[in-house]
């Protein structure tokens, strides 16, 4: 056989070297036809263990009833969800989280019950310019001093639908002090301070303030030992929020003082555990399964015929979550490469959820609510929480000077 | 503070108290017999709470629920005594390291049946409701679980002063090479004491549930309780984690009310004030 001339090889190298630059020119890189870009990867990161486990799996059946009822598309791409158990634990979360961006490489981070996963994760998720759209996580400074144009809240910040109550109780319900139990955590402090700030504001006293570890499976010691005043004011969530009303029953307090509660605490997903001691337990938060909008019934409908049983508060954020992901990329029709157009739209959806109104601040990033006040009572013996009050266009009661810089 | 919250709160940490024997009484009993701490006496009773749960969702009978899962778990004791710690006669050490496997085996069996959402036991109907202490109200089936306490410590003190068996259990407790010698075959009561220490702590489980409810890392809570009790009343002694269990009962519960945020720690405090003073506990024996 004839062997190559050292000039030929050389010839034959080059060419070679250029098929092979130009194949992977041609298979690399997003192409502008969505078509090629494959599906959008929206990664959801909730508790499936632990005291928020339910939280974590009524989130995920929110998205995923909204996703079904558009088809898994949005934006002309198809949709695909990633679920990790953040366990409730910062680290934990942050190690997901970044199985999730580096490994998945997810365009878009939603989820998130607990405030310290989020804090946990906050960093990371700016440093790496990712959208995140926090389904549940309260924790004011999310959008306040920690607030960043990739952070989105669609939930609430931790005393969003409280601080209203607190002036509602004292004008319309003539309460004038008060006792506080909230877990000891953050979440659980700051959404008693949500309810004080405004209660106080309105010219209410607070006369007590206990916070029992999160967790706490024996309120007993503490329920001994409540001051005497009009009403008492608790938040609990998960089974914390079952344990406690049952045993504030036991323990007669509701004899002596009456309860309000934030909206977690009497939840749809608690009170069908808590049953009748939950009755006339009046709350705040920025739903009901009871509102009787359009809107909500049909909700309600395609939720329990999907799930057989009743939307909650968690149900609903993750809905909305979806809806914002779905919304944002119709508008910028599937492009999910360019992060500054992705942030722009998610930051103006706005449409009619079935809590009401849905919109962000533009300046918090935080959602804009209705907050309504609802009492616990049974109709057509289910417990429901009839809506009595309506507080519209709720936002941050503290002022913010400017959008997030980066 | 009123005097009717006050009484309130001693019955309160007298039925937490009175739970927490039925687990400390076991784990005591195991010990001074066996020599061994098993560290899976917490599974037991998380597992105890579990098949309770799961039997009573099942019959709606929680009497049913109670001694079912009992039983169960009494069996499994026989069963890994048998089969397992048998097999390691003698070397206490490596006893207590197996039992440490069976918190994990047990631990992810559970999570795996039950999931990680904590569950909740509801309440018998015939001890639903309230009973008038001073004008305030405290819970009938609390009140329950105090006398259930007491009636098994009562039974459990009866039978190892008052019967046969009891006193070779003593015997042996005190001094088991003596007890050997003497013609005695120990190593046949371990498989009943390991049985019957399974049994008391899921009996617990189910008691405690429609309290404490039953969830991913009670196993390991309760253990801890546990631990400090017996440690704290003397290990090997059934009056030791008698006046354990009701001393850590109101040390938590009072605890709770003057120290709400460090409740955590009070039960610890308590621990080390006792050692400082008993060296090996309330009622232990130094041993050589």
């Amino acid at each position: 056989m004839k062997r190559f001339s050292p000039k030929a090889l050389k010839i034959m190298g080059v060419l070679c070297l250029a098929f092979f630059a130009l194949t992977l020119v041609g298979c690399g890189g997003a192409g502008s036809n969505p078509k090629d870009a494959g599906p959008v990867k929206i990664g959801l990161l909730v508790p499936y263990t632990g005291v928020f486990a339910s939280n974590g799996y009524d989130i995920t059946k929110g998205m995923e009833l909204y996703f079904d009822e558009i088809g898994w598309k949005a934006g002309g791409r198809e949709i695909v969800l990633i679920k990790e158990d953040s366990e409730m634990n910062g680290q934990v979360g942050l190690q997901k989280t970044r199985r999730l961006v580096e490994g998945e490489k997810i365009d878009i981070l939603t989820g998130v019950v607990s405030s310290t996963v989020a804090y946990a994760i906050r960093d990371y998720v700016v440093g790496h310019e990712l959208p995140f759209i926090i389904g549940n996580a309260g924790a004011a400074d999310l959008t306040r001093d920690k607030r960043s144009k990739y952070i989105f809240r669609v939930s609430f910040f931790n005393g969003q639908f409280e601080y209203p109550m607190g002036s509602y109780v004292y004008q319309q319900m003539g309460i004038k002090n008060v006792v506080i139990m909230a877990p000891d955590y953050a979440a659980g402090h700051e959404k008693a301070r949500g309810f004080m700030d405004g209660f106080k504001a309105a010219g209410g006293k607070v006369v007590q303030e206990i916070y029992p570890p999160l967790g706490t499976t024996d309120f007993g010691p503490y329920l001994a030992q409540l001051k005497n005043a009009d009403a008492v004011w608790a938040h609990f969530s998960g089974t914390d929020s079952i344990r406690y009303v049952k045993q504030y029953n036991e323990y007669r307090i509701n004899d002596k003082m009456p309860l309000l509660t934030s909206g977690d605490t009497v939840d749809e997903s608690s009170i069908i555990y808590q049953e009748d001691t939950a009755l006339g337990i009046i709350s705040s938060l920025h739903y009901s399964a009871a509102l009787n909008t359009p809107e909500n019934q049909v909700f309600v409908k395609n939720f329990r015929a999907k799930y057989n049983e009743d939307p909650d508060m968690f149900s609903i954020q993750g809905y909305d979550a979806a809806r914002v992901i779905a919304e944002a990329l119709n508008k910028t029709q599937g492009n999910t490469k360019d992060t500054e157009q992705l942030l722009t739209s998610i930051r103006s959806v706005s449409f009619q959820s079935p809590r009401g109104p849905f919109k962000f601040d533009p300046t918090s990033q935080n959602v804009v609510f209705n907050t309504y006040i609802r009492k616990v009572e049974k109709v057509d013996g289910k417990l429901v929480n009839t809506v009595i009050y309506t507080i519209p266009n709720v936002a941050d009661y503290v002022a913010l000077d400017s959008p997030a810089k980066q | 503070m009123q005097t009717s919250q006050f009484a309130i709160q001693i019955l309160n940490g007298l039925s937490y108290g009175l739970l927490l024997f039925l687990l400390a009484a076991g784990l005591s009993l195991i010990f001074g017999l066996m020599g061994v701490i098993n560290m899976a006496h917490g599974s037991f009773f998380m597992l105890g709470a579990y098949l309770g749960y799961a039997i009573i969702k099942v019959t709606d009978n929680f009497l049913l629920g109670l001694l079912g899962a009992a039983l169960a778990v009494a069996l499994l004791g026989i069963f890994l005594e048998r089969c397992f710690f048998r097999k390691l006669f003698g070397m206490e050490l490596k006893q207590v390291l197996l039992s440490f496997g069976f918190i994990y085996i047990i631990m992810d069996l559970a999570k795996g049946i039950w999931g990680g959402t904590p569950r909740s036991l509801s309440t018998p109907e015939l001890l639903q409701g309230s009973v008038a202490i001073l004008g305030d109200a405290f819970p009938l089936y609390r009140l329950a679980l105090a006398a259930i306490g007491l009636g098994v410590a009562l039974v459990l003190w009866l039978f190892l002063e008052r019967t046969r068996i009891g006193v070779i259990i003593r015997a042996g407790v005190d001094d088991r090479q003596m007890a050997e010698a003497l013609g005695i075959n120990i190593r046949a009561y371990f498989t009943g004491i390991f049985a019957l220490g399974a049994f008391l702590a899921a009996f617990g489980g189910v008691i405690g549930g429609p309290i404490i409810g039953v969830y991913p890392g009670l196993d390991l809570e309760v253990l801890v309780l546990a631990l400090v009790i017996v440690v704290v009343g003397g290990l090997g002694s059934l009056q030791g984690a008698f006046w354990g269990s009701i001393i850590i009962g109101m040390a938590e519960a009072f605890g709770k009310m003057i120290f709400p945020n460090y409740s955590v720690i009070t039960i610890y405090i308590t621990m080390i004030l006792i050692l400082l003073f008993k060296r090996a506990g309330i009622f232990g024996k130094e041993r050589s």
